[in-house]
């Protein structure tokens, strides 16, 4: 029982890493930063180029690689790598 | 160059290794293959702005007046400006607060002195009302034009409206729904600016032609954009268009091959009856139709010319008797049909027309005569006309050579005028002397004012290069903004004729006096070219003296400045008597006093 659960466990975590790391290069396009490191508590406060158009344009990205769609609210509520991550969950 | 797929980072090298010529080149065909790729694009521009590449481009302020934001557009706009070689300068009205911007004369808006303003209202914006006018609407379209005309020499563009597609295909047919007044609105605004001397943005055929998803709702709701930022791109390419056809020459002359170009197969093999042109044919059809476009470049002022590997009674015998060839003789200005380089005939026809290379547009379907010229000729723009003839027009079309604005009666008549003078070309061989020869020429001048010809001479100075000694380039707003009652302003026009028919308005002169006591000044001087050689710059500038005798002025300044294309008149002024008082860069002054001066007198009648 454990055993199992420890293995979906590992493998979320690998999916996770998975997603994140395709956020990662899209906020390194965006920002236009290959050097840029994300977690998923990564959030506007972090950089001065993440302002209310960058949130838009980081929703549209993320919808064209994760083939999701953004409500309104949901993209007015987008601050953080995490907000993105709920999402695609 | 076509079809090949740039990389990003290939154009990343060229820009930090400084060769911007080659990125450009590169980026141009990139920015086409990802016209759809807003965050790409969007990256590009900010590499091209980091390389320091926008330095050497031509700096353009332009204002944008909209009603919603402009955060996206600018750097897109930025790019396909520079991509044409402008440096823009952006300044954008406060959210929403463009008409406060228009109205209030002390605004940032005219403190910012635009060379061109971008009126871009959304049709987001735009409310249907029970008691709504299309007229009274675009009168306010109007009154706004009117007032930035008058307080600015910008040139304006306005965007018309796209339509609503979000409100459903039925709404369009319905008197009282928002996409009919948009549509009245559109008509309205097209025939007001062609009045108006306003160019238009046609958002309406952009949109039409968009293959994608053009709107996005939460977009707008969100940020106020429209249309979606994978429409944004064509948008911005179109208006590039527009504002480089504003501010650089287009070109003059389109050469083009004929087998496989005009029509379908060699004529010299297949003979007239044989080669694929005209009904019922597919292909045939699809020649007549490239055949009619270059036919409307012509008559939009376009020099049409061949030079083809043929047997010169083979080519006229298409051009003369096929019944569906669109294209006659006339319409040419030379057809050259021999076995010579294409390089040559291109060559010899700079020559003989008198106009620069770098004015010429080669088409050929064969790719090592197209490497031919572009290695012989690097000025010459070559297009390789190859695969399906059907996709021709949009190839020719989509590149922004022949975009013009306006088309004068000047333009309609090119062919003509310059047919005429290769005739003249013939003529003056038979004589000894030049003098003889100008003096058989029978010449007449009218002298007329610029005031009432403000559209062909802001041509002439956009155009010209050889002989626009200050390297002016006046648009028609700055022409109009001129105050011609003013008694410390001389601003002519030139219109030559002589026996063979009206070269039409060939040359301008316009010269200041700055305050009561200055002296005065030639500042813009300008002579096409095909009015060389015939001393219509001696008759221009007697004309000048005789005003300024009857102003009792016997003293005056020339400005001149040397550019890579007017080199060959550096020694004008001098030549005439004119003594070089101050050199500043690029720019000279230069005096003379009306005794001085060594003007023999000029083989031209002033017609009265």
């Amino acid at each position: 029982m454990s055993a199992t659960s420890n293995l979906i466990r590992s493998a979320k975590i690998a999916f996770m890493d998975d997603k994140l790391q395709k956020i990662q290069s899209i906020f390194r396009e965006l920002f236009d930063d290959d050097s840029l490191q994300i977690s998923p508590d990564f959030s506007q406060k972090d950089s001065v180029d993440w302002d209310s158009l960058m949130t838009v344009k980081i929703a549209l990205a993320v919808e064209s690689e994760f083939g999701v769609k953004f409500l309104v609210e949901e993209i007015a509520n987008l601050k953080s790598v995490s907000d993105i991550l709920k999402k695609l969950q | 160059m076509q079809g090949e797929n740039t990389s990003f980072d290939e154009i990343k090298n060229l820009l930090a290794s400084g060769d911007f010529a080659q990125a450009f080149s590169l980026s141009k065909n990139f920015a086409r293959e990802n016209i759809a790729d807003y965050n790409l694009l969007e990256r590009l521009f900010k590499r091209i702005q980091k390389s320091g590449a926008l330095l050497s481009l031509k700096p353009v302020k332009l204002a944008i007046l909209a009603d919603s934001t402009t955060q996206f557009l600018r750097p897109i706009i930025s790019l396909f400006c520079a991509l044409r070689g402008m440096n823009l300068e952006i300044y954008a009205s406060e959210f929403a607060s463009f008409k406060r911007d228009i109205l209030d004369e002390n605004s940032d808006l005219y403190a910012f002195k635009p060379d061109a303003i971008l009126l871009l209202p959304s049709v987001r914006n735009f409310y249907f009302a029970e008691n709504f006018s299309a007229d009274e609407f675009v009168r306010e379209y109007i009154s706004f034009w009117e007032i930035l005309k008058a307080r600015t020499s910008a040139e304006i563009i306005h965007a018309n409206f796209d339509l609503p597609t979000f409100e459903g295909i039925l709404a369009h047919s319905s008197k009282v729904s928002r996409a009919f007044a948009l549509r009245s609105i559109s008509c309205k605004i097209f025939e007001e600016a062609q009045t108006r001397g306003v160019s238009i943005l046609d958002l309406s055929l952009l949109q039409a032609q968009f293959c994608g998803q053009w709107s996005d709702s939460r977009l707008w709701y969100t940020a106020r954009q429209h249309p979606s930022l994978n429409a944004l791109p064509v948008v911005c390419d179109a208006f590039s268009r527009i504002l480089r056809a504003k501010f650089f020459a287009s070109k003059k002359v389109l050469v083009t091959d004929l087998d496989n170009v005009l029509w379908g197969g060699a004529v010299s093999e297949l003979g007239l009856n044989g080669i694929v042109l005209g009904s019922p044919s597919a292909q045939g059809e699809a020649y007549c139709d490239f055949q009619r476009y270059l036919l409307s470049l012509k008559n939009r002022g376009v020099l049409l010319s061949v030079v083809s590997k043929n047997d010169l009674a083979d080519v006229e015998d298409v051009l003369k008797n096929h019944s569906a060839c669109v294209l006659r003789q006339s319409d040419f200005v030379a057809i050259k049909a021999n076995w010579n380089l294409k390089s040559q005939n291109i060559l010899e026809l700079s020559e003989s027309l008198n106009l620069n290379l770098d004015s010429f547009v080669f088409i050929d379907d064969n790719s090592l005569e197209i490497a031919e010229v572009k290695s012989r000729l690097p000025e010459v723009e070559c297009v390789l006309m190859q695969g399906d003839v059907c996709d021709f027009v949009e190839r020719l079309s989509g590149f922004d050579f022949f975009d013009l604005l306006d088309v004068s009666d000047d333009d309609i008549l090119r062919t003509k005028t310059y047919a005429d003078s290769l005739l003249r070309k013939d003529f003056s061989a038979k004589f000894e002397s030049a003098d003889d020869y100008l003096k058989s020429l029978e010449m007449t001048c009218e002298v007329l004012d610029i005031a009432k010809n403000v559209s062909r001479v802001s041509q002439l100075f956009m155009r010209t290069n050889r002989f626009n000694l200050t390297d002016s380039r006046l648009s028609e707003s700055a022409l109009s903004s001129l105050n011609f009652s003013d008694d410390s302003l001389f601003a002519k026009c030139y219109l030559l004729s002589d026996k063979f028919g009206s070269l039409g308005i060939v040359g301008a002169l316009i010269a200041k006096k700055s305050d009561k006591n200055s002296a005065w000044e030639i500042s813009d001087f300008a002579m096409s070219c095909r009015a060389l050689s015939r001393n219509l710059e001696h008759f221009m500038m007697l004309d000048f003296c005789e005003f300024l005798k009857s102003k009792e002025q016997e003293e005056f300044l020339a400005s001149f400045v040397l550019t890579e294309k007017n080199a060959s008149q550096k020694d004008f002024y001098k030549t005439l008597g004119f003594e070089k008082i101050c050199e500043n860069g690029a720019k000279e002054i230069w005096k003379a006093s009306i005794k001085n001066l060594k003007i023999s007198s000029p083989k031209i009648l002033r017609k009265a």
